[in-house]
């Protein structure tokens, strides 16, 4: 019966996680650690595999339009997969507690940048650095809407990579893909085209999380009686979140989003530091 | 190639461009997996009459992990265990063939020597981190 629910719960965490384009690892490790009581490690190594198959899916369709920037993600990835290690290793020598408060203070952080909602440019950016230039960090892609090619260029391409390391390092110490933390670092310093970063975030999602599950699995903490439901229902869940997207309102999302966001940081907060 | 659409994929002239091939990895790899996830769930819970796999992984690295459900297959003495484990072995190869045929294709397909070795790079840590053991 446990497999049942932890399908269930993994499908909820996906649908949302689509939904609100926050990802189905933010939800799920909360869930299965405060619903499920399963341990946090193992959570974590669980959500990490199932980040590999729902970003594969989502970036397969996103690289054939062209969309996803292959040689943006590329030079990215050379940052995030070194984070993800480290972030992988930094779960593995440490407490349970400690993995507790550091996700809640990310669930807090995504709170918190919902609620400011930093405004997006639009347009191609067209400036460029002489690092961001030689890396060639630029590219086009056709907007359907508007019918027509977008030329864009990144820049802040040194400052970008220090920051994807980052990004990594969360991403390989909590399980999750860090999805909204890349996008915040390709819109606000590299000053990609909003469609550009979300899909070519998404392209780096896989990799990153690959090299974090490869540490979870030598440390073998990838049970198969949670991931393999975990796998099974964020995907499928996921799938079925980017169908709703379309269908309800995104305001009415985000409110319910930024409280089950609240909710889940402020109890994983408590747990981290002994209250709970 | 003068509509907007054409000019957006300028690289879809070479009939292996990189990112239909990378789009084509990322798919099969995904839905391979799942598909042996599925299958191998449902034979273990037929026969013991249970959803829960109550079974442990090699803590192994993916490698000798890989090697040994191979030679399994190869033996022929192959168990729902087995098509589990191989679903779990697909989902973790799969972003790995999409940087390795990257690299080939950066350095073939679009001969760029710049993106050939960061590719290389993410290619050496990722093998690096599959061959990890504790």
């Amino acid at each position: 019966m446990t497999a049942l629910v932890i399908l269930a719960v993994s499908l909820v965490a996906g649908v949302i996680g689509a939904m609100t384009g926050q990802g189905g690892g933010i939800l799920l490790v909360p869930f299965l650690t405060l619903i499920m009581h399963v341990d946090v490690k193992t959570a974590v190594a669980a959500s990490i595999v199932s980040v590999i198959a729902t970003s594969s899916g989502s970036a397969s369709a996103y690289v054939r339009d062209r969309i996803s920037n292959v040689k943006i993600g590329m030079y990215l990835e050379m940052f995030t997969i070194l984070g993800a290690l480290v972030g992988a290793a930094i779960t593995l020598k440490s407490g349970g507690r400690f993995i507790y408060l550091v996700f809640g203070l990310v669930l807090l952080a995504s709170f918190v940048a919902l609620w400011l909602k930093p405004e997006m440019g639009e347009a191609g950016n067209m400036r460029q650095d002489r690092l961001s230039a030689f890396l060639e960090l630029e590219g086009e892609y056709y907007d359907q809407v508007a019918n027509r090619v977008v030329p864009y260029k990144g820049t802040r391409a040194g400052l970008g990579g220090v920051l994807m390391f980052g990004a990594g390092l969360i991403a390989g110490m909590l399980g999750i893909g860090a999805g909204a933390l890349k996008v915040l670092i390709h819109d606000l310093v590299m000053e990609l085209p909003p469609k550009v970063s979300t899909t070519t975030s998404n392209f780096i999602i896989g990799v990153t999380a690959l090299a974090g599950a490869s540490a979870y699995l030598a440390a073998g903490l990838i049970k198969p009686n949670i991931a393999v439901p975990v796998i099974l229902g964020v995907t499928v869940g996921s799938r079925a979140g980017t169908r709703f997207l379309v269908r309800l309102s995104n305001s009415a999302t985000r409110k319910f989003f930024m409280v089950v966001l609240s909710v889940l940081g402020v109890e994983m907060v408590l747990r981290g530091v002994g209250l709970l | 190639m003068s509509s907007p659409a054409s000019r957006a994929s300028e690289g879809a002239r070479h009939p292996f461009d990189m990112e239909t091939v990378i789009s084509y990895i990322l798919i099969s790899g995904v839905i391979l997996s799942l598909t042996l996830l599925v299958v191998g769930t449902l034979l273990y819970s037929l026969q013991h009459h249970n959803l829960t796999l109550a079974y442990s992984l090699p803590q192994d690295n993916l490698f000798q992990f890989g090697r040994m459900e191979i030679t399994r297959v190869l033996r022929g003495t192959l168990t729902a265990r087995d098509i589990i484990n191989l679903g779990i072995i697909v989902l973790m190869l799969t972003p790995y063939v999409r940087v390795a045929f990257s690299a080939v294709a950066f350095a073939f397909i679009e001969r760029n020597a710049k993106y050939t070795a960061f590719t290389l790079f993410v290619l050496s840590v990722l093998t690096y981190s599959l061959f990890l053991s504790f």
